[in-house]
């Protein structure tokens, strides 16, 4: 929560008390908002340099502090970009959805000159591609840890069948991790490979077929990649919805925020400003966003530039085949600058995490406990959401602050709106915590609008999912995947089952 | 953590007053602390148990602690062994809030599908051959509703979670 945040009314909160369907006692008790000091987020001196598995329990709700859960974010993220020998990440040996599950058509084993490791150029939502100022697509990865490989054992989820056949009410238990990772080509020996974790991988090679961009992940290019941004999802004993952070390359310190201007895959308005209610979109807002390139950015776009896609068939038309590059690129910057819809100051505990994240890396390397290869402390989490009232994570679910939020009823749709618009995940009545407006600029890129999905849950809920990973009453002519389900909150089931039914 | 000024003695986390480490190494790139007019805090912090500023070390004990509270809420008042409703089961199960007998009990007409032995209400690191568990993740209890009595609450899908944790984790050290 932020230190600046206001206050629901007490009107709101006795309403909710009294209300008979109400599954909340009336506390009495004092909250915290009196004598507020600053919030105090702590790292731990034993993530570094070897990151031990995260403690795994149910943290408290509001009004107790959200940082175990952005704590638990930067821990998973250490010890799935730890690295080995090699100083390639650990995540490079993670299972992904070629190791995970029985494919009908039998392929090489994956980052080998048989089958790629990275791909799936096209994001989630609108299935957009993202092209750095370089002309070169951005590449991505789904990797998940041992605990989420347990759990497609244990319940033998392994085929297209078993997958769809699964029990609604089945549900992933505390200790799985995914990971969706967001790599740039860069040449071999790039120099910016200092402040990177990188690695060589295998990417598919692309072409043009039928106007469309297509991926041969069984013709791979070995290529040098480094990541630009990684989601680090993780479930916690009570939260099986999944806590969903993200984290994002910074070109140096301090960066405790996206304002200290460090965040280097993409700006922020420099107003510091969220979209006005009135423009969402920011299609009225001729503002330039920077002066200045940034890896995902041309320098100059305005708002009302930036964040668009480009149509399949123009990026054909500018593809490249012996370069595997494009003639047109893409400009995305971060919207909502603290990844909250109600305002731009960020969460204490996320801005003290990372300094106290710095200090530690710092302190590793003046020690000389930080082994060269060690990029991690280049990154930042910008942010985390999950859900503060996990109670209401159920079957066929749109997890959303919105009109099928069970507080609609309880206090009525204006005054619903009318707190959550002012207070966001704040408000008494959000059943979500942390940043409702969280993107990856290098993964959400174009649909980090509010009438979009402007956040994680947006997409991953337990509805019934289509073939472009999105739930079906956000894309009701689009052919389903699966139907409801708990496990569909995360995609790493329906993009099997969509790689395995692709025409 | 937002502190209450009072809690900050009772529990919250307190952060190192190392002025060495607020000096930082400036001149190195990977961070330069006491920017921001942020603490360093490099200790890791207590987990809260509660908001009364109870903490533990022990991930185990808040799950423990929960698990006690979702089983005494949706179970105890048929199966605790102090209400009218206790006695119930069969064999007679009233001692759902008794975790060393619930370790040792076993079903009278079911079988565990691995060893064929008859169920054990409670297997620490296998929720899914625990009669406990499965009866209620399946939904078979608490009972379904009949018309006319009292509607039995039934655990969410997050209180699952929690028991399945204990029951994975947390058990082999329960009391």
């Amino acid at each position: 929560m932020t230190s600046h945040r206001s206050i629901p009314s007490l009107s709101l909160v006795i309403a909710l008390a009294a209300s008979c369907t109400d599954p909340f006692t009336f506390d009495n008790k004092p909250t915290r908002s009196a004598g507020e000091a600053e919030e105090i987020c702590a790292a731990s001196a034993e993530w570094l340099p070897v990151t031990p598995a995260i403690n795994l329990y149910k943290p408290l709700a509001h009004p107790a502090s959200e940082c175990p859960f952005y704590r638990g974010g930067w821990q998973n993220f250490l010890i799935a970009t730890q690295p080995d020998a090699q100083g390639r990440p650990a995540l490079q040996g993670y299972a992904t959805v070629d190791d995970l599950f029985t494919s009908a058509a039998p392929h090489a084993h994956r980052d080998t000159a048989m089958r790629a490791w990275l791909g799936d150029i096209k994001q989630a939502g609108g299935r957009q591609i993202l092209i750095d100022t370089s002309g070169h697509a951005i590449y991505y990865g789904i990797h998940v840890n041992q605990g989420y490989v347990d759990f497609i054992n244990a319940h033998n989820l392994k085929t297209v069948d078993a997958v769809k056949n699964a029990d609604p009410n089945l549900f992933f238990p505390a200790g799985v991790v995914e990971f969706k990772s967001a790599w740039q080509e860069v040449p071999d020996g790039d120099p910016s490979l200092g402040q990177y974790i990188s690695t060589k991988a295998w990417v598919p090679h692309l072409r043009v077929v039928g106007g469309q961009i297509v991926e041969d992940k069984n013709a791979p290019r070995l290529v040098t990649v480094r990541l630009l941004a990684l989601h680090v999802v993780f479930t916690l004993p009570g939260h099986p919805e999944f806590i969903w952070s993200t984290f994002e390359h910074s070109d140096g310190a301090p960066d405790l925020t996206a304002a200290d201007g460090h965040r280097n895959v993409a700006p922020v308005h420099p107003g510091d400003v969220n979209p006005l209610l009135t423009d969402p979109n920011n299609q009225n807002d001729t503002t330039v966003i920077s002066q200045k390139d940034h890896i995902l950015f041309r320098a100059g776009t305005t708002a009302q530039a930036g964040n668009r896609a480009i149509a399949e068939s123009e990026l054909a038309a500018a593809f490249d085949e012996a370069t595997q590059t494009f003639s047109r690129q893409t400009s995305i910057y971060r919207m909502f600058p603290a990844s909250k819809s109600n305002t731009t100051d960020p969460d204490d505990a996320i801005t003290s995490l990372n300094f106290n994240v710095e200090t530690l890396f710092t302190q590793a390397q003046a020690g000389g406990h930080l082994d060269p290869s060690d990029k991690r402390g280049h990154y930042r989490l910008v942010g985390a959401v999950w859900m503060d009232k996990p109670i209401y994570f159920g079957h066929n679910s749109p997890i959303q602050n919105d009109l099928s939020s069970p507080f609609v009823a309880s206090v009525g749709r204006a005054k619903f709106e009318q707190d959550i618009r002012e207070n966001g995940s704040d408000s008494a009545l959000s059943i979500l915590a942390g940043e409702d407006r969280l993107s990856s600029t290098a993964m959400e890129s174009f649909t980090q609008a509010p009438d979009a999905f402007p956040n994680c849950f947006s997409c991953h809920n337990t509805q019934a999912i289509t073939a472009k990973g999105v739930p079906v009453d956000r894309d009701s002519q689009g052919a389903v995947l699966l139907s409801p389900k708990l496990l569909n909150i995360s995609h790493v089931l329906s993009q099997f089952v969509l790689e395995e039914t692709a025409p | 953590m937002v502190c209450l000024a009072a809690s900050v003695a009772a529990g919250c986390y307190q952060p190192v007053d190392d002025g060495a480490i607020k000096g930082g190494v400036g001149s190195a790139p990977l961070g330069s602390a006491g920017s921001g007019g942020h603490s360093v805090a490099l200790e890791t912090p207590p987990i809260e148990i509660d908001e009364q500023g109870n903490t533990t070390s022990d991930a185990c004990v808040p799950t423990r602690t929960q698990s006690a509270d979702i089983l005494s809420t949706y179970c105890a008042h048929c199966h605790g062994g102090g209400d009218a409703g206790a006695h119930q089961g069969q064999p007679p199960f009233d001692f759902v809030l008794d975790t060393p007998r619930l370790k040792t009990a076993v079903s009278a007409t079911v079988k565990d599908p691995v060893t064929m032995a008859p169920v054990r209400f409670f297997l620490p690191g296998a929720p899914l051959r625990s009669r406990l568990y499965v009866r209620v993740a399946s939904g078979e209890m608490p009972p379904p509703d009949i018309v006319g009595l009292p509607s039995h609450p039934r655990p969410t899908i997050s209180d699952l979670s929690v028991l399945y944790e204990w029951i994975e984790h947390c058990a082999s050290s329960s009391p």
